[in-house]
């Protein structure tokens, strides 16, 4: 079920309905269980037994665990819950990457293999579920949280359908006491949530999925674009995926709140940070976070000396990659993004203060200083041409785009350029959109137009609302990141 | 909670008017040329059209493939009507179309691509259809319900685009031939593509077909049973023909399109006029689409009706 959907819309009606009728937390977190299930079995039901076991396994061990005060045992339970995520994760994500990686590795050793790979479908938001699950029973053996002994409460928590397909991951010592706290209607926090599921929707119906067209019609056949098709495509694809992504978390943030319960914000205006790792404290922040705790602490994090600490990072970075994509140019995007902070490691600026993501990006003034927005000049392009990597289907593709954007001018193709229409339409969507987060950029949501009389407030809702529909690309497409 | 829905339902009565206003000039203000208006044409034409008619039901490879005078001279006592519109509407609104007006004496040609046979092809394209013919949804049914609440954002942008259609253009604009309602012959064959060559970047071949496990098939077939029973009970015939395709198709799809036959074979419980093996022609007969014929290709295809019709029809009149 997709969230920009009259489907979705009539489905949240009826949860949002049936929930505030309930009143109490049992029953409410049973249902909570049921839409969960429902929602995610639209896609294909045989999935659900996938979550259901990952679910089950990780109740067990949370609480074996916990009750157990021998290490060995706890961490056998731990082990017993990462290798059954993992190997679930692996199995599904990556046996084809990893079979076809080895076959052409003993290929080029001479060695044939044949095709080993699988004709596996991809679980929609695996990657998700089973990295929020992990950090349940990782947090449990760190003993920094009790398990869980609700099991409805548990499953409701690993299922909770608007955040199950792509995130925020949520930590369990965050989400799952709001499933065990009593619940009660507010109307700020149900505005709220309304206001985000407005603009995620916006987001992702007007600029994602007209982004979305712009690369379509140019990605495919890089080889006949010269290099200002290219960056027009590129930078499309870069707002592409931050509004494709950002809007899912929106909309996430917003069914949850008209649910009474609040998820971590996963965006904070990414592309007006200054450095790269300003923009990894903005961008997918429930990932970065996950793998800060998870990943890099635990490999020494940025204590010892600085070798160990930039091959950490380079390890947690191309990991991060691995988790998007089972791709080799996913790896080399989250390589890219490693080798980044290279420059901050070795000439580190003394008394910097280490920028968070509520911080209002670039200051809190209308304008920027011009070396503020240099900085974010220089950090959006740095992103945006890591972004080909990304975007293309293969590693010598990326290669073979980001030559053209650098080096050929000319000999393109103009039948097949988009019309100008489209790509004047791309550009005017970007700007526009730059222009009011920045504006906007004090409030974790831009819709936040309190100050405005109502009726005009509603006048812009009701635009925003009806331009959703009116440049809704037919056929509409999915949420970038559900296949990761 | 009260505040909460009281405010919710203001704003969105807002939402509703608005949308009330949009979906008004959607459904009764219309561009004369429109594409779509062939549904008006055709379904005169079954109203209006006196007599045993031979009505070929069916996707665009119907319009773009039949050539109806040629039937009419085959069949000097029979009147043509060809009733195919589009694939994306779904095969219970292509029937739907005739299924009033079929009738004793009427022969039947059920005419669909493979691909109505692997899964639902009815896309947000019929909300343009609904716009000149809103009864088309009441062909739907259940099976059709996730397609409407998935695509039901589509029938707000329409109406939307076409509120601003109307303020910007005549209602007597042209549109770009053949997708217009004057492409069509007075039996609704397509014939404004007739002497134009494909279009450049048009695929030929049929890319992808899937049956499954005839799942779906099976339910199309189910359907289209019913239906003929009900003609037949009226005093109508019925056939089902296979779409004619390209060499190069029938190479790459030729397997799975004769296992699918041998299935229909089986289940349909009503003659069937050809096989997938005969319905074959040179990629050069086609127009722009695997099923989109020039005019070549439509009378051969047309031709081999006709001579599978007369034997059917000379041994049921035998018999």
């Amino acid at each position: 079920m997709v969230f920009t959907s009259l489907t979705f819309i009539l489905f949240l009606t009826l949860v949002f309905s049936l929930y505030w009728l309930l009143r109490r937390r049992s029953p409410q977190n049973f249902l909570i269980l049921v839409a969960s299930y429902v929602f995610y079995g639209w896609w294909d039901w045989r999935f659900l037994s996938l979550i259901v076991i990952s679910s089950v396994i990780d109740f067990t061990s949370g609480i074996m665990i916990d009750k157990s005060e021998k290490q060995g045992v706890r961490r056998a339970w731990l082990t017993v819950s990462i290798l059954a995520n993992l190997g679930m994760l692996g199995f599904f994500k990556y046996f084809n990457f990893f079979a076809s990686s080895l076959q052409t590795a003993a290929g080029s050793a001479g060695v044939h293999l044949g095709d080993m790979t699988l004709d596996i479908v991809l679980p929609v938001g695996i990657s998700f579920y089973t990295f929020q699950t992990m950090s349940y029973t990782i947090d449990i053996y760190r003993r920094q949280m009790k398990s869980e002994r609700d099991p409805i409460a548990f499953l409701a928590f690993v299922s909770f359908f608007p955040q199950l397909v792509a995130g925020p991951i949520e930590r369990a010592s965050q989400l799952l006491p709001q499933f065990m706290a009593d619940r009660k209607f507010s109307y700020p926090l149900a505005a709220a949530g309304c206001r985000e599921i407005l603009w995620g929707f916006f987001k992702k119906m007007v600029i994602a999925d007209n982004m979305g067209l712009v690369v379509q019609s140019i990605y495919p056949r890089y080889d006949d674009y010269s290099s200002p098709w290219l960056w027009l495509a590129t930078t499309a694809f870069a707002f592409q995926i931050y509004c494709d992504f950002s809007a899912y978390s929106h909309i996430a943030k917003g069914v949850s709140r008209l649910l009474g319960f609040e998820l971590m914000r996963n965006f904070a205006y990414p592309y007006f940070s200054q450095d790269i790792a300003e923009f990894w404290r903005r961008w997918h922040i429930s990932l970065s976070t996950w793998f800060r705790d998870y990943v890099f602490i635990p490999l020494g994090g940025s204590r010892g000396p600085m070798r160990v600490v930039i091959i950490n990072t380079i390890i947690v970075f191309s990991v991060s990659g691995l988790w998007h994509g089972a791709a080799w140019n996913y790896i080399i995007w989250g390589f890219l993004n490693g080798l980044a902070f290279l420059p901050m490691y070795i000439w580190p600026k003394k008394n910097k203060k280490k920028v968070r993501a509520d911080d209002i990006p670039g200051g809190p003034g209308l304008f920027p200083k011009p070396r503020v927005l240099l900085n974010m000049i220089l950090m959006y392009v740095g992103m945006q041409v890591a972004w080909v990597f990304f975007a293309s289907p293969t590693l010598s593709a990326s290669l073979d785009i980001l030559k053209r954007m650098f080096t050929v001018f000319s000999a393109d193709n103009p039948a097949l350029h988009p019309d100008s229409w489209s790509a004047l339409k791309a550009l005017l969507f970007i700007g526009g959109l730059v222009i009011f987060e920045w504006v906007q950029r004090a409030h974790e949501n831009p819709l936040t137009l309190d100050k405005i009389y109502r009726p005009l407030r509603w006048a812009i809702y009701t635009v925003m609302l009806w331009s959703c529909f009116y440049f809704l690309p037919r056929p509409d497409s999915p949420f970038i990141y559900f296949q990761f | 909670m009260k505040r909460f829905i009281a405010t919710f339902v203001c704003f969105a009565a807002i939402q509703l008017l608005i949308m009330t206003v949009l979906l008004g000039l959607f459904f009764n203000v219309h561009f004369e040329k429109d594409p779509m208006a062939a549904i008006i044409d055709k379904k005169r034409n079954l109203k209006e059209t006196p007599g045993e008619r031979i009505i070929v039901v069916g996707d665009s490879g119907s319009p773009f493939g039949i050539v109806s005078p040629e039937i009419e001279k085959a069949f000097p006592d029979r009147h043509p009507i060809n009733a195919g519109l589009a694939a994306g509407f779904g095969h219970r609104v292509l029937i739907g179309v005739v299924d009033d007006e079929v009738h004793a004496g009427d022969v039947v040609v059920i005419c669909f691509v493979y691909e109505m046979f692997t899964r639902n092809l009815v896309n947000e394209f019929l909300f343009l259809l609904s716009s000149q013919e809103p009864s088309v949804f009441l062909s739907l049914d259940w099976r059709d319900g996730k397609f409407f609440t998935d695509n039901a954002f589509i029938l707000f942008k329409d109406s939307m685009r076409h509120a601003r259609k109307i303020a910007f253009n005549p209602l007597d604009r042209d549109y770009e031939h053949p997708y217009a309602r004057n492409s069509y012959n007075e039996y609704g064959d397509i014939y404004a593509h007739y002497g134009l060559e494909t279009p450049e970047g048009r695929s030929l071949t049929i890319k992808d077909m899937e049956f499954g496990d005839f799942d779906y098939a099976r339910d199309v077939i189910g359907d289209l049973n019913r239906f003929a029973e009900e003609w037949q009970e009226r005093g109508a015939q019925v056939f089902f023909l296979f779409p004619d395709v390209s060499e190069e198709s029938y190479a790459i799809h030729g397997e799975k399109m004769n296992a699918f036959a041998e299935l229909m074979h089986e289940e349909l419980e009503f003659p069937i006029l050809n096989e997938p093996v005969d319905a074959v022609q040179p990629e050069e007969n086609f127009y722009d689409t695997p099923y989109h014929m020039k005019e070549a290709g439509a009378r051969a295809r047309t031709a081999r009706l006709i001579e599978a019709l007369k034997e059917q029809l000379n041994s049921s009149q035998q018999n």
